[in-house]
């Protein structure tokens, strides 16, 4: 094992290479929190 | 910096699961949500016991690798402190991240009654009214006013019915005011369309791009599995016509998500719609159907099937995840995106605005008004309206919710379906069982997608 390989993904880190992607990236924008859209939902509870 | 000889610790009730190499952790009061460890940082992760210190949990890993040092080890400490999976002397504090005020105003404004559909299990009654230009701009800028008071920083309107695109040209004449009145307080507001799809032109579609409108548009399933709930009066299935709506959302680039009742009759057809939704690449939804008085039969799908239906479609998910998250709305009322006490916004910061300027908790309980938009303090009258009994009553009062490890993530399920079903707010939701078979399963394709595009990354 080489524990300088260790590495811990979260949610951040993919929106970070997600944004950077998007730089160069002409499709359709996915908005990232419209689940509460739908419905009852609050958007900060 | 953690000084090497403090004793790490997880959190209680912290989720732990493999995937493939990789381990997926869950810690219920982060808010930094599920994280992913490699091989590595699960090997010094699964050291932390509550005993053994950093330089013990270092002596262990240098047995595995010998070039390893104490700042090494520290370094994979901090990244594990600051993605909340783990703490030293000073754990989370709960109770700051459950008392804060809510910033976030989510208001529905039930535009109309009329609707060009007739579906199986619409909780409206169906009627020529719709509100006036004169109520709907009284009630918009009353609203930003008192959230502006009350030290709410955004707002969200949903425009609902029946079928709001029957009054577009209303929509957007409050879409401008609301802009206007917005920009003059200092609020940010956004505006949510909530459509059947069928009259989506391409026009309007345009128009919405332009306008920066988000969609919520609904369908229930590939052809017939929509068909069986989602008709026309004459009794004509809608598919096709939302679809061409779907098409024109697309080609205009509008963002939008579609959002999907479930009941025992397109159950089975969750997985195919599943399939086709993530093929466009379209963010959905799923939300189960509430049995109401106009609805015109029992549709509430059995747990069995639900659960089997929905671990197809989560398969898939999880085979082929997006890059955008996706967790949010795959369980009916289980929100992944901050530990929460409370499902829903009702009560605090939630409110309906009928058609006539009544206004209610829920857009379920349409027939029981709270107040209107005439009352001095609309937040007061959204507060006071609470219909939960007692009203403080949160997750962790519940029976038998209080020890539940999902509890921050489902808040006890829609306090308005555990009364109907077992006349108590107090009782954990119908569908508790079916959320405790299924929430881990969600959290594998959040997992998945955090490798599928993350694992590049190192921290």
């Amino acid at each position: 094992m080489n524990f300088k390989k260790a590495k811990i993904i979260t949610k951040e880190t993919v929106n970070r290479l997600s944004k950077k992607g998007l730089k160069n990236n002409t499709t359709r924008q996915v908005d990232v929190d419209c689940s509460s859209d739908c419905a009852c939902d609050a958007y900060d509870k | 910096m953690n000084k090497s000889t403090n004793v790490p610790f997880l959190y209680q009730n912290t989720y732990i699961d493999s995937i493939k190499d990789f381990l997926l952790v869950y810690n219920p009061i982060s808010q930094k949500g599920i994280v992913v460890l490699n091989k590595e940082a699960a090997f010094i992760f699964k050291q932390i016991d509550g005993k053994k210190s950093i330089t013990e949990i270092l002596n262990i890993a240098k047995k595995k690798d010998p070039k390893v040092n104490k700042l090494n080890i520290e370094k994979i400490f901090e990244n594990f402190v600051s993605s909340e999976l783990v703490f030293f002397k000073n754990p989370i504090n709960k109770e700051k991240i459950f008392s804060r005020s809510p910033t976030h105003l989510g208001v529905w404004l039930h535009l109309t009654n009329q609707c060009n559909l007739r579906c199986t299990y619409c909780y409206v009654k169906k009627t020529n009214e719709s509100m006036s230009e004169l109520t709907a701009l009284k009630a918009l800028k009353k609203i930003i006013l008192q959230a502006k008071a009350h030290r709410y920083n955004k707002i969200t309107f949903k425009f609902s019915g029946g079928e709001c695109l029957l009054k577009l040209p209303l929509i957007l004449k409050l879409i401008h005011f609301g802009r206007e009145e917005g920009r003059k307080n200092k609020i940010n507001l956004d505006f949510v369309v909530l459509t059947n799809g069928v009259l989506l032109t391409k026009k309007i579609a345009k128009v919405f791009k332009q306008e920066n409108i988000r969609v919520a548009i609904s369908l229930d399933g590939l052809e017939s599995y929509n068909d069986m709930q989602r008709v026309f009066p004459s009794g004509l299935g809608s598919f096709r016509f939302v679809e061409k709506g779907i098409r024109n959302l697309l080609r205009e680039q509008v963002v939008f998500n579609v959002s999907v009742t479930i009941s025992s009759k397109n159950v089975l057809g969750i997985p195919d719609l599943t399939k086709y939704l993530l093929k466009l690449n379209i963010p959905f939804a799923f939300n189960f159907y509430r049995e109401n008085q106009y609805s015109k039969e029992k549709l509430i799908s059995n747990d069995l099937k639900l659960i089997q239906s929905l671990t197809k479609a989560y398969n898939l998910i999880y085979l082929n995840p997006p890059n955008y998250p996706i967790i949010n709305g795959l369980l009916d009322r289980v929100s992944f995106k901050m530990p929460h006490r409370l499902t829903c916004g009702m009560g605090n910061n939630y409110l309906v605005i009928r058609q006539d300027g009544k206004i209610v908790a829920c857009q379920m309980t349409l027939e029981k008004t709270i107040g209107s938009i005439d009352d001095y303090n609309l937040i007061k009258t959204m507060k006071d309206g609470n219909f939960i009994k007692p009203q403080k009553i949160t997750v962790e009062d519940k029976l038998p919710c209080a020890t539940c490890q999902w509890k921050y993530l489902c808040g006890g399920g829609c306090p308005l379906l555990t009364y109907q079903q077992k006349n108590s707010y107090t009782v954990s939701s119908p569908y508790c069982e079916v959320y405790k078979a299924l929430i881990p399963k969600i959290l594998r394709i959040e997992g998945s997608r955090l490798i599928k595009y993350g694992h590049k990354v190192i921290r």
